[in-house]
């Protein structure tokens, strides 16, 4: 039973972003496309969110971000404390290796949304359930 | 508005644009509202606000906490809301039942029936903050 419930359960992202524009732009557009999404504008409302054992499957987050930790800080914290979460990392400027340093994925901004839709099913291994 | 006629599926449904400092209240009224048929729009600040209104967005309520950071707490929000977006409803709120309780009205005039009393959404949040009170320290 449990693992029928796992198969047929919404992913969920946790998307991470501080400009409120693209954040609700990535969230509703993921949402469209069939996963269930979970919105933080920056690292400390995300670490909240995991605080309190709410499904996330993976994390999309922007890299420069206000607050004492960034994208960066978010990922390696993410690695050490909840290793089975997949990390995306974004951002304008080159911190692709980085961003490799930290065990997360990356991709440059400016970047579409289906493009991030794709990166996001391969991560998961699950194709969105609608057309984007 | 709300859509009165839940069988049109030619009508967009209504924007709420909720402003809310705390990220497990902000959460859990946008899901409500979801659930309830509503586009949710989510944001911190009074400044958010500005920023999506200076957009093609289209918001008809603005669901906004009182106690906010920023250049703007509520009431100012609620002020400039009605001097430069007469259009926009706003529904001001201040703490985590009055919250929900408001929500639960906008659920109220919503296209679906209602999923949760507004005493559930409240017993959620509390679960909620409880998990992160008791959680291990990172």
């Amino acid at each position: 039973m449990a693992s029928q419930e796992e198969a047929t359960r919404q992913p969920a992202v946790l998307v991470v972003e501080d400009e409120i524009l693209i954040r609700s732009a990535v969230a509703e557009f993921l949402r469209n496309v069939g996963y269930k999404v979970i919105e933080a504008a920056d690292a400390a409302e995300a670490v909240a969110i995991f605080a309190t054992r709410t499904q996330v499957d993976l994390v999309f987050s922007d890299i420069n971000m206000p607050g004492p930790m960034d994208g960066l800080g978010l990922a390696r914290w993410i690695a050490n404390h909840h290793p089975g979460i997949h990390v995306i990392l974004t951002s304008a400027i080159g911190h692709a290796r980085r961003a490799g340093q930290s065990g997360a994925d990356f991709l440059s901004k400016p970047y579409r949304l289906a493009e991030a839709a794709r990166r996001i099913a391969s991560l998961l291994n699950d194709p969105p359930q609608q057309d984007a | 508005m709300p859509v009165d006629d839940p069988s049109s599926s030619e009508i967009p449904p209504s924007t709420i644009l909720v402003v809310e400092p705390d990220i497990l209240v902000r959460m859990t009224i946008a899901d409500y509202l979801r659930s309830c048929g509503y586009r949710v729009i989510e944001a911190v600040t009074a400044d958010d606000v500005v920023t999506v209104l200076g957009t093609e967005h289209k918001i008809d309520i603005v669901l906004t906490e009182v106690l906010l950071s920023g250049s703007m707490d509520g009431f100012a929000l609620a002020q400039w809301l009605r001097q430069n977006h007469p259009a926009v409803d706003v529904v001001l709120t201040s703490g985590i039942a009055k919250a929900a309780e408001q929500a639960a009205d906008l659920c109220d005039e919503g296209p679906l029936e209602k999923p949760y009393h507004p005493q559930e959404v409240v017993r959620r949040i509390n679960i909620l903050r409880e998990r992160r009170r008791t959680a291990p320290q990172a």
